[in-house]
């Protein structure tokens, strides 16, 4: 007879579960049979049969009662009852109920949304198959007027690194055309804005499908064009467009390819691509070599298990052997670092120059700090009222107790019930999380959708969260309540814990006031620095002036141009020139002539006569340029305030005027400009707050003219606006007419702190919010225990104010508690948000006292309308019921 | 107590006991149905089925000999009650007396259906 014996672990297993009154029977069946299959069928087919007969014996039937006390709780029986009595429960105080369920699903719901948020925020450029050995190359500059980090950097820089270390794989140098074109294709024509021109590894690096042709013929050759699905459909509809001309502000071009749209999560945003072969061939050789011109987003693929820190280690040496010889005569050196691809969306938000889009890790840091206070916020009511409920369920402990439940099973039951109610809050949270994902979309410009909620992550999630919450909620009463005599909770009314629990909840409810006036000086602090950025005089007047390109004919007829638009009765002045704030602005180097002639780099300006009046600048010294005096055309400067102290000129305005300048002409290679300064110009701000007032440089030359500025009347724009469009007509350019207000594009620049402090601001009405629920739910609770003394107290001729202050004196002290654990923190995270700006406002003082004032009185509006409840009502009601 | 009602596989392994007479333990009843109507069933499903006939009262059972095949373990040996051997004729009655109203037609029909 064969004795192998049946499968050990199987057998083991069976003796685990089964019942013992079973085994026997069983077991032995199981090895009869298993020698019978040993003789007929083999070894292998027996312990495969036997294997299967032990899992099939795995049924209600055979396992054996659990005797552990943990387990027999949950018997259906005991379940039911939970159930019941829990819904019983929550039907019974109703109002407190919705309060505790609201209070935690709006908690929930904000917590859901920020969660959604920041997970879209982090989906930038995940999407590049090779995304990890990609990187950006940026600098950091040195030199007076040029330093911090730059986006952009030399046309050279890409090759160079490509050439000079191995682990460089391929480069990729991207450059944004910064101005518009008219397009045109039969009668379709408009203008596009959102060109790059790029070099053919671009598809290469990032991840482009192509919807007709492809990439190694895309962008070969000058005068081709790439479209974006979208705006390919926009010209040519629904055919492929592909061999086809498009007429750029009047040239032909052809359309070599079209990719599909771009991903909305890719940094770089564009509807069109241009052969960077135009730019080599448009510019001179040298400009394409020079390491001064830092205009080009330069790109690199390192090859795989290359080590990033050590090749910049490597950039470093490099930069100060190779590169700064030929910057530092211009007055600025820089370094370059690699950044991943992966960081760009978030982490360059201090960067100048920079194009990609871009969010700041800091303000995710912050929503993310912000959805976790809402939490917390909502959990510590949700604990708080939760564990007052349940002091209240003493007579039923008792009960409980008394027929022999366990400390285990009270455990479990108010843990269940605490899961239960996190559970219908949760779900509540999920509804309406998704009803206004809508409108948080619109007004953030994302693309979220509720479905994210079915991802089988997010229910995963979802359910841990309910775990949790239900956990922590539930865990205080239930350690609390389970701990009780019977004798006593059935004596008692209610439970009096101990000073420890009151000082536990004072906690909670002074941590919850602490994070409310965090959030309120907050969202004070931001709003006054929203309203510098808006009000603060940038030392022009950008209300009321509007500015437009010139095209074709303008340009030769510029005497013209200004005599037609002025003879506009609305039109107060007009400007011709290059440089207007808030638009795109030139830099180079303006030279201080003299024994240490040395070359300092600014913000050029080329104006007219009218500029200065136009713009509403202020001259503080010397004088305008003046069409009386003929040489201001040729050989005339007029700087800025911060001019003065970064030429190293003098002290005062007064000192700097009849010094020398010089400058390096544009169109005509070797001829210097020689000039004195005529004026001082008050400084104004030309780019956003976020940057520091340059050097900036004012002088006439014609040669650079580009843009028209219109000083305007303030009533009836509309019939202003439709007699420069009409003037614009006279001209015959061949191009609509493309205009834009000033000011709006100075309240573009601060759109993401706008954004942010309407998110902190509805963080904090709906913190306010429910910390209010909370501050209610506990007064009601406190003042229902306390009715008996308030009867008796009255009876004893204290009057309704005392009574009210009487109740409500802690909650003051709590708030104010919290106030001074508070305020350093919130003022410790305001000083780093305002240090994102070159101009901020000071952290007022006052400022927490009126947080903390403004906590107070939303307390007692909530407090006082219990209190003053329980103080009118009439003593014998209270005292009477025993 | 269950009702008295006898499913399809009760039924079969009840007609298996009478017919196994004083040999019917679990691996004789097992090996009879797989054997008799070529069927697999597993010694769960003819625990489940055995355990409710004997709380039905439809069988009793008493422990037997141990043998060395078992490892030394005892038999369970069943044995039909009257009360089972009732609710056997009862449910023959009941499937004869449906037999017998069947129209004669009905089964000539699903000849020619088929």
């Amino acid at each position: 007879m064969n004795h192998t014996p049946p499968p050990k672990l199987y057998q083991r297993l069976l003796r685990w579960f089964c019942h013992p009154l079973l085994l026997e029977e069983l077991e032995g069946d199981l090895e009869e049979h298993f020698r019978r299959d040993l003789e007929s069928k083999g070894s292998s087919y027996a312990r495969r049969r036997y294997r299967k007969e032990v899992l099939l014996l795995f049924r209600p039937s055979v396992i054996k009662k659990l005797s552990n006390p943990i387990f027999s709780i949950i018997s259906p029986d005991m379940l039911k009852n939970y159930f019941k009595v829990a819904i019983r429960n929550l039907l019974k105080n109703r109002q407190s109920s919705l309060i505790n369920i609201l209070g935690l699903a709006i908690g929930l719901a904000g917590c859901f949304l920020i969660s959604l948020f920041v997970l879209d925020e982090w989906k930038f450029d995940q999407h590049h198959p090779e995304k990890d050995r990609l990187y950006r190359v940026y600098t950091q500059s040195f030199g007076s007027s040029m330093g911090g980090m730059m986006a952009s950097t030399s046309p050279r820089m890409g090759p160079a690194l490509k050439e000079t270390f191995p682990e460089v794989e391929e480069s990729l140098r991207v450059y944004n055309i910064r101005q518009k074109y008219l397009f045109k294709n039969e009668d379709e024509e408009y203008f596009e804005e959102k060109g790059l021109i790029v070099e053919s590894a671009f598809f290469d690096f990032f991840h482009l499908p192509f919807k007709y042709g492809e990439a190694a013929h895309a962008l070969n050759e000058p005068n081709s064009i790439v479209l974006t699905a979208s705006l390919a459909e926009k010209y040519f509809g629904a055919e492929n467009p592909v061999g086809q001309i498009l007429t750029l502000n009047g040239d032909p071009v052809k359309v070599t390819a079209v990719v599909e749209n771009p991903s909305p999560y890719f940094h770089l945003d564009f509807d069109f691509l241009f052969s960077f072969e135009e730019l080599i061939r448009d510019v001179p050789k040298e400009r394409i070599q020079s390491w001064v011109w830092q205009d080009f987003y330069n790109y690199i693929k390192l090859k795989p298990n290359a080590n990033e820190e050590a090749l910049e280690a490597k950039m470093y040496e490099y930069a100060e052997k190779e590169i700064h010889p030929k910057t530092k005569p211009s007055g600025f050196h820089y370094y370059p670092y690699l950044q991943k691809v992966t960081d760009i969306h978030l982490y360059s938000a201090g960067f100048r120059n920079d194009i990609a889009r871009r969010s700041n890790h800091l303000y995710i840091k912050g929503l993310i700090g912000i959805g976790l206070f809402l939490l917390l916020i909502a959990c510590i009511n949700f604990i708080n009222l939760t564990t007052a409920k349940a002091l209240q369920r003493a007579k039923e402990v008792g009960v409980r107790k008394t027929t022999g439940a366990l400390r285990s099973q009270l455990a479990f039951q108010f843990i269940g019930e605490a899961t239960i109610v996190a559970a219908i809050a949760t779900i509540l949270a999920v509804v309406l999380s998704s009803l206004t994902i809508p409108y948080v979309n619109t007004f953030a410009e994302k693309a979220m959708s509720p479905t994210w909620f079915i991802h089988p992550l997010a229910v995963a999630l979802l359910l841990g969260a309910i775990l949790i919450t239900g956990l922590l909620a539930g865990a205080y009463p239930a350690f609390i309540i389970s701990g009780f005599k019977p004798i006593q909770a059935l004596k008692a009314r209610s439970f009096n814990p101990g000073n420890g629990t009151q000082w536990f909840r004072k906690g909670l409810v002074v941590l919850q006031f602490g994070l409310t006036i965090l959030l309120i000086i907050c969202v004070m602090v931001i709003t006054q620095q929203i309203h510098l950025l808006g009000k603060k005089d940038l030392g022009f007047e950008k209300e009321q002036l509007l500015y437009f390109p010139m095209r074709g004919p303008m340009f030769s007829q510029q005497e013209s141009v200004r005599e037609e638009f002025s003879k506009i009765p609305k039109v107060q002045s007009v400007s011709v020139s290059f440089g207007i704030p808030g638009d795109i602005i030139a830099g180079d180097n303006i030279i201080v002539p003299g024994e240490d002639r040395r070359k300092q780099s600014a913000r050029l300006f080329c104006v007219d006569h009218n500029y200065v009046p136009t713009m509403g600048m202020e001259i503080i010294a010397g004088r305008n340029f003046s069409e009386e005096i003929p040489t201001d055309a040729s050989e005339a400067f007029i700087v800025n305030e911060t001019a003065i102290r970064q030429l190293g000129l003098g002290d005062n305005p007064e000192d700097v005027i009849g010094k020398s300048l010089e400058w390096d002409m544009w169109h005509y290679p070797d001829s210097i400009k020689r000039g004195r300064i005529i004026g001082v110009v008050r400084d104004f701000h030309y780019a956003s707050l976020h940057e520091e007032v340059q050097t900036a440089v004012l002088h006439i030359y014609p040669e650079s003219y580009w843009k028209v500025a219109l000083r305007v009347g303030t009533e009836d724009m509309a019939g202003t606006i439709a007699a420069v469009e009409k003037t614009w007509d006279q001209f015959n350019t061949g191009f609509p007419i493309d205009y834009q207000f000033v000011d709006e594009g100075y309240g573009a620049m601060y759109t993401a702190e706008q954004k942010w402090s309407s998110f902190v601001l509805i963080a904090t009405i709906l913190a306010i919010f429910i910390a209010s629920i909370g501050t209610y739910a506990l007064a009601t609770y406190m003042t229902e225990r306390r009715r008996k003394e308030i009867g008796i107290r009255k009876i004893l001729g204290a009057s309704t104010t005392v009574i009210v202050g009487l109740l409500s004196r802690h909650f003051i002290w709590m708030i104010l508690i919290a106030l001074i654990v508070f305020s350093p923190l919130a003022w410790f995270l305001m000083d780093i948000w305002l240090d994102d700006f070159a101009y901020r406002v000071p952290i007022n003082w006052w400022i927490f006292p009126v947080a903390g004032l403004g906590a107070i009185v939303v307390a007692m509006i909530t407090v006082g309308s219990q209190t003053w409840r329980a103080a009118i009502g009439n003593p014998v009601n209270s005292l009477r019921d025993e | 107590m269950k009702g008295t009602y006898l499913g399809e596989f009760q039924e079969i392994v009840l007609l298996t006991i009478l017919l196994l007479d004083d040999n019917a333990y679990g691996v004789s009843i097992q090996e009879e149905i797989n054997d008799r109507l070529d069927r697999n069933i597993s010694r769960g499903s003819l625990h489940t089925a055995l355990s409710r006939l004997e709380d039905k009262g439809f069988v009793t059972s008493q422990m037997g000999e141990g043998s060395a095949v078992r490892g030394g373990r005892r038999k369970r040996f069943y044995t039909v009650t009257n009360r089972g051997k009732e609710a056997l004729q009862e449910a023959k009655k009941h499937r004869d007396d449906l037999y017998q109203a069947i129209p004669k037609v009905s089964w000539d029909r699903s000849k020619w259906a088929f």
